[in-house]
C-alpha cells in the first residue's frame, strides 16, 4: 500500500517520455494505430507490450493516470515478488526477514525512478526477474519471459542471447521448447511491429545517436546513479569507486566460487553469470554508443548486476557481502529516500522534480493552444507533456516524433544550441514547414527568437512551472539551469484570425 | 566457517558443492584485477589530483589566493584560456556559451572592520552595499550576471541576480551593482558572513577577450555619487 501511496502522491510529477507512452497508447484507442501523430507510422514508443497494456487501461477508463500510475506500481511490486522467488530458488532454502527486506529495498530502490515515472522498464524488469526465476526451476517457458522481457525493451535480447547460449552449451532443457517459448514470447509484438511500422527498431534509438553528439566518456559519465555525481563533492573519485563497486558486486560472488564441472551446471551459478554478463553488456553498449542515459534505463543494467550480488550473499551470508550491497545502494536509497520524502509533501526534494513540475504546467499551456487552435500544427523540442496536451499534429523537433527533423542535425554549437547533448528548434526545419505554433522552453527557441523569421510568429512567453511549484523550486542563476520560461510563437495569420487587438511581446 | 560448513549445519543442500579438483581464482589476483577497473574508470573520468584538489571541474585561476575560479564552461570542447596577469584575469576563448567564475570570500572595502561592532555601526546600517569589479572586453561586449552566493558555489539560499553589459572598449570599465536586498544582519549591523562568495556568470560572443578585476564588496553611504543603479533582472 506505501508503493501505491508513494507512485499516486507523484502523480503530478510525471516526466516528459511518461507522456509520449500515454499519448501512443490514446491513439491507439482512438484510431486503432499505436502513432504518435496519426497517420504517420514512427515507432515513437520504444515498447510494444507497453502500448498495448496502457491502451487497455485508457480504454477502461480514459485520461486516468492514477490508474496507469497504479499498474506501474503493481508491475514493479511483481518484479520484486519475482526476485525473492528467483533469490529463494537459487538459495535452496527459506530467506530471513531481513534478507528478504534487504533485496526487497534494494530492488525498490533500483526500479523506483522508472516505475513512478510509468515507463516500460520496470515491465521489461520484472519479466526478466520472472523468466531468470523460472530458467533456475528449469521451466522452458523461462524464454517466452526473456522473450517478453525483449520485446518489453529491446535491450534484453542481450539477455534472452546469453541465456540460449548458457542453455546450449550445457543442454540444460529441451532447446526446441525452449526455442518455441521465445517465440511465443517475442513474436506478437514483433509481427505487430513489423506490420505497423516495418521495423523492430523504436525511432528513438535511430534518432538518439543523430541528435546528441555525446562523447563515449560522457555517455560512460552518465551510466550510474545521478546522486553519484550530484551528492558527492570529490565525484571523479567517488565515480570511479563505484563503478569498480558495481562491476565487483557482479563479478566477485561468480569469481570467488570453487570453479568445477559441477559448478558450471549449477543453475544458480548460470542465471549469476547470465545477469552479471548481461548488466555489464548493456551498460557497455549505452556508452559504447554515446547515447544520453536516461535515469529509468539504469534499472535495466543495474537491476541485473545487483542480482548475482544477492544471490551471493544468500549463498555465503557473510557480513562482508550484505555490506557491499548495502553500499552499492547508498545512492540509489538516497534518491528513493527522495522519493518518500516528496510523496510525504515536499516534491521539490524529489530527484525530477524540475522536470515533472515543467511537463505538468508545459502540458496545461499546450491543452490551452489545443482549445484555440485545434487545426494548426504544433512544433515543439520535448514531445511528452505538450503531446498529451495538445492532440493535434506535433512536429517534434528532436526527430523522435518526426523523422524529418533528423536532415538538419548536428546542429551547430553553440550557433543553435548550448552543447551537443541538447535538442532544441532546429531553425531551418522551422523555417522549412512555417508551422502555425511553436512552443518549448526558452533556452530552446535561442536561434528562433534571434533569427528574422520571429516577426512572422507572435511571441508569447509563459512562466515554466505554476506558482506553487516555482515558489518550491531551488534558486538558480540566471545563465545555468536558466529555463524559466515556456516560449509560445503563435504565426500572425492565425493569431489575427481569433484576436482583433496585437499583443505585448518581450 | 565455510559456506559448505555452514549449510550442513542449516541441513539444506548445496546448489554446487566445492570439489577438489575444482579451480580458485586467487585472492591477490582478484585484487589486481579490482585495482585496475578501479584505475581504468580513474583514468575514463579524468581522475587526477586536479580532480582531487577542493574544488570539483574547475581551472583554478589563482592557486594561491583561491580567490576567483573558472567553476563552469558550457561547451563539450571549450577553447578557453585563462591567465593570471597582473592587471587582472584574461578569458579568451571561442565557441562557449557561458563560463562562470565564483570569487570566493571576496574582498570587502571600508576604512575599519566590519564585522565586529564598533563605532560607525549605525552608518553602516545606512550605507549601501555594492559589488564592483572592474572590467574590459576589446571585442563586442559580454553578458555578465552577477549572483550572491549565500553558502558558497553549491548555494541553496535565495540569490539575487544583477545583469549588466561590459561595453566593448580597451579600457577598463568599473562595474558597481548595488545589493538591493542588503539588511544589516543581527547584533552585527555589518556583518557579511552568510555571503560567502560572488558568482559571476558570462555569456560571452562567439570570439571572445574579457579581462576581469578583483570583485570586491565596497560599503558606501547612501546617494553617494558614482553609484550607477544596476540594471536588475
Amino acid at each position: 500500500m506505501a508503493w501505491l501511496a508513494l507512485h499516486l502522491a507523484l502523480v503530478p510529477y510525471l516526466v516528459e517520455d511518461s507522456y509520449i507512452h500515454f499519448r501512443v497508447a490514446e491513439n491507439l484507442v482512438n484510431t486503432g494505430n499505436p502513432y504518435f501523430n496519426p497517420g504517420e507510422a514512427v515507432k515513437t514508443s520504444s515498447s510494444t507490450p507497453w502500448t498495448w497494456l496502457l491502451a487497455l487501461l485508457l480504454w477502461l477508463a480514459p485520461r486516468n493516470l492514477n490508474l496507469l500510475v497504479v499498474f506501474s506500481a503493481l508491475v514493479s511490486a511483481a518484479g520484486a515478488v519475482a526476485t525473492l522467488v528467483l533469490l529463494r530458488t537459487t538459495a535452496s532454502r527459506k530467506l530471513l526477514w531481513w534478507e528478504v527486506l534487504i533485496a526487497l529495498v534494494t530492488y525498490l530502490s533500483i526500479v523506483q525512478s522508472a516505475s513512478i515515472a510509468t515507463m516500460e522498464t520496470a515491465l521489461a524488469l520484472t519479466f526478466a526477474t520472472a523468466g531468470l526465476a523460472a530458467f533456475a526451476h528449469r521451466k522452458p517457458w523461462a524464454f517466452c519471459l526473456l522473450g517478453l522481457a525483449t520485446a518489453t525493451r529491446l535491450e534484453f535480447a542481450a539477455l534472452l542471447a546469453s541465456t540460449a547460449i548458457v542453455t546450449l552449451a550445457t543442454r540444460a532443457m529441451p532447446l526446441r521448447a525452449c526455442l518455441l517459448w521465445a517465440v511465443a514470447g517475442s513474436a506478437p509484438s514483433a509481427l505487430f511491429d513489423l506490420i505497423q511500422y516495418h521495423t523492430l527498431v523504436p525511432h528513438a534509438a535511430v534518432a538518439k545517436p543523430i541528435i546528441h553528439q555525446l562523447s563515449w566518456v560522457g555517455a560512460f559519465s552518465l551510466l550510474l546513479p545521478e546522486a553519484i555525481l550530484s551528492e558527492f563533492y570529490y565525484h571523479g573519485l567517488v565515480y570511479a569507486a563505484y563503478a569498480t563497486l558495481y562491476v565487483l558486486i557482479a563479478t566477485l560472488p561468480l569469481l570467488t566460487l570453487t570453479w568445477s564441472r559441477d559448478t558450471v551446471r549449477d543453475p544458480a551459478v548460470q542465471v549469476m553469470a547470465i545477469a552479471a554478463v548481461t548488466g555489464l553488456v548493456i551498460a557497455t553498449t549505452y556508452a559504447v554508443a554515446r547515447s544520453i542515459i536516461f535515469p529509468w534505463y539504469r534499472a535495466l543494467y543495474l537491476g541485473l548486476l545487483f542480482l548475482p550480488a544477492l544471490m551471493g550473499a544468500l549463498r555465503n551470508r557473510t557480513l562482508g557481502s550484505y555490506l557491499l550491497i548495502v553500499a552499492a545502494s547508498l545512492p540509489l536509497l538516497f534518491d528513493f529516500g527522495g522519493s518518500v520524502l516528496a510523496a510525504c509533501g515536499r516534491p521539490e526534494v524529489a530527484r525530477h522534480f524540475l522536470e515533472g513540475a515543467r511537463a505538468r504546467h508545459t502540458g496545461k499551456v499546450a491543452a490551452e493552444l489545443y482549445r484555440e487552435y485545434p487545426e494548426a500544427t504544433l512544433m515543439t523540442s520535448e514531445i511528452g507533456a505538450v503531446g498529451f496536451g495538445f492532440r493535434g499534429r506535433i512536429q517534434d523537433g528532436a526527430g523522435i516524433a518526426s523523422p524529418e527533423a533528423l536532415r538538419y542535425y548536428p546542429l551547430p554549437v553553440p550557433a543553435e544550441r548550448y552543447d551537443a547533448a541538447d535538442a532544441p528548434v532546429p531553425l531551418r526545419y522551422l523555417k522549412d514547414q512555417r508551422p502555425g505554433l511553436v512552443m518549448a522552453v526558452d533556452r530552446h527557441l535561442d536561434a528562433v527568437l534571434s533569427d528574422p523569421v520571429r516577426a512572422e510568429y507572435v511571441h508569447v512567453r509563459r512562466r515554466l512551472y505554476d506558482a506553487n511549484d516555482d515558489a518550491r523550486r531551488a534558486s538558480e542563476t540566471l545563465l545555468w539551469d536558466s529555463i524559466r520560461y515556456l516560449d509560445v510563437l503563435i504565426r500572425r495569420d492565425l493569431w489575427r484570425a481569433r484576436h482583433a487587438e496585437p499583443v505585448e511581446e518581450p | 566457517m565455510t559456506a559448505a560448513a555452514k549449510h550442513e549445519i542449516a541441513g539444506q543442500p548445496l546448489s554446487s558443492e566445492p570439489t577438489a579438483s575444482g579451480y580458485v581464482i586467487k585472492a591477490s589476483w582478484l585484487v589486481a584485477f579490482y585495482l585496475a577497473v578501479f584505475v581504468a574508470f580513474g583514468l575514463i573520468v579524468n581522475l587526477n589530483w586536479k580532480r582531487l584538489s577542493l574544488v570539483q571541474d574547475v581551472t583554478q585561476i589563482d592557486v594561491n589566493v583561491r580567490r576567483l575560479i573558472v567553476t563552469r564552461q558550457d561547451s563539450i570542447k571549450p577553447k578557453l584560456s585563462v591567465q593570471h596577469r597582473h592587471e587582472g584575469f584574461r578569458l579568451t576563448g571561442s565557441g562557449m556559451r557561458g563560463i562562470q567564475l565564483t570569487a570566493f570570500a571576496p574582498r570587502f572595502e571600508r576604512p575599519c572592520k566590519l564585522d565586529v561592532p564598533h563605532r560607525h555601526s549605525a552608518l553602516v546600517a545606512e550605507d549601501e552595499m555594492v559589488i564592483a569589479f572592474a572590467a574590459k572586453t576589446p571585442r563586442p561586449g559580454a553578458q555578465i550576471f552577477v549572483s550572491l552566493g549565500f553558502k558558497g558555489p553549491r548555494r541553496d539560499e535565495p540569490i539575487h541576480e544583477y545583469l549588466t553589459t561590459v561595453p566593448m572598449g580597451k579600457d577598463w570599465q568599473e562595474v558597481r551593482l548595488k545589493v538591493e536586498s542588503w539588511r544589516p544582519n543581527g547584533p552585527f549591523p555589518s556583518a557579511l558572513n552568510p555571503i560567502t562568495s560572488v558568482l559571476f556568470d558570462f555569456k560571452p560572443t562567439s570570439d571572445f577577450d574579457l579581462w576581469l578585476r578583483e570583485p570586491r564588496f565596497v560599503a558606501q553611504p547612501r546617494q553617494s555619487a558614482g553609484l550607477a543603479p544596476p540594471a536588475t533582472n
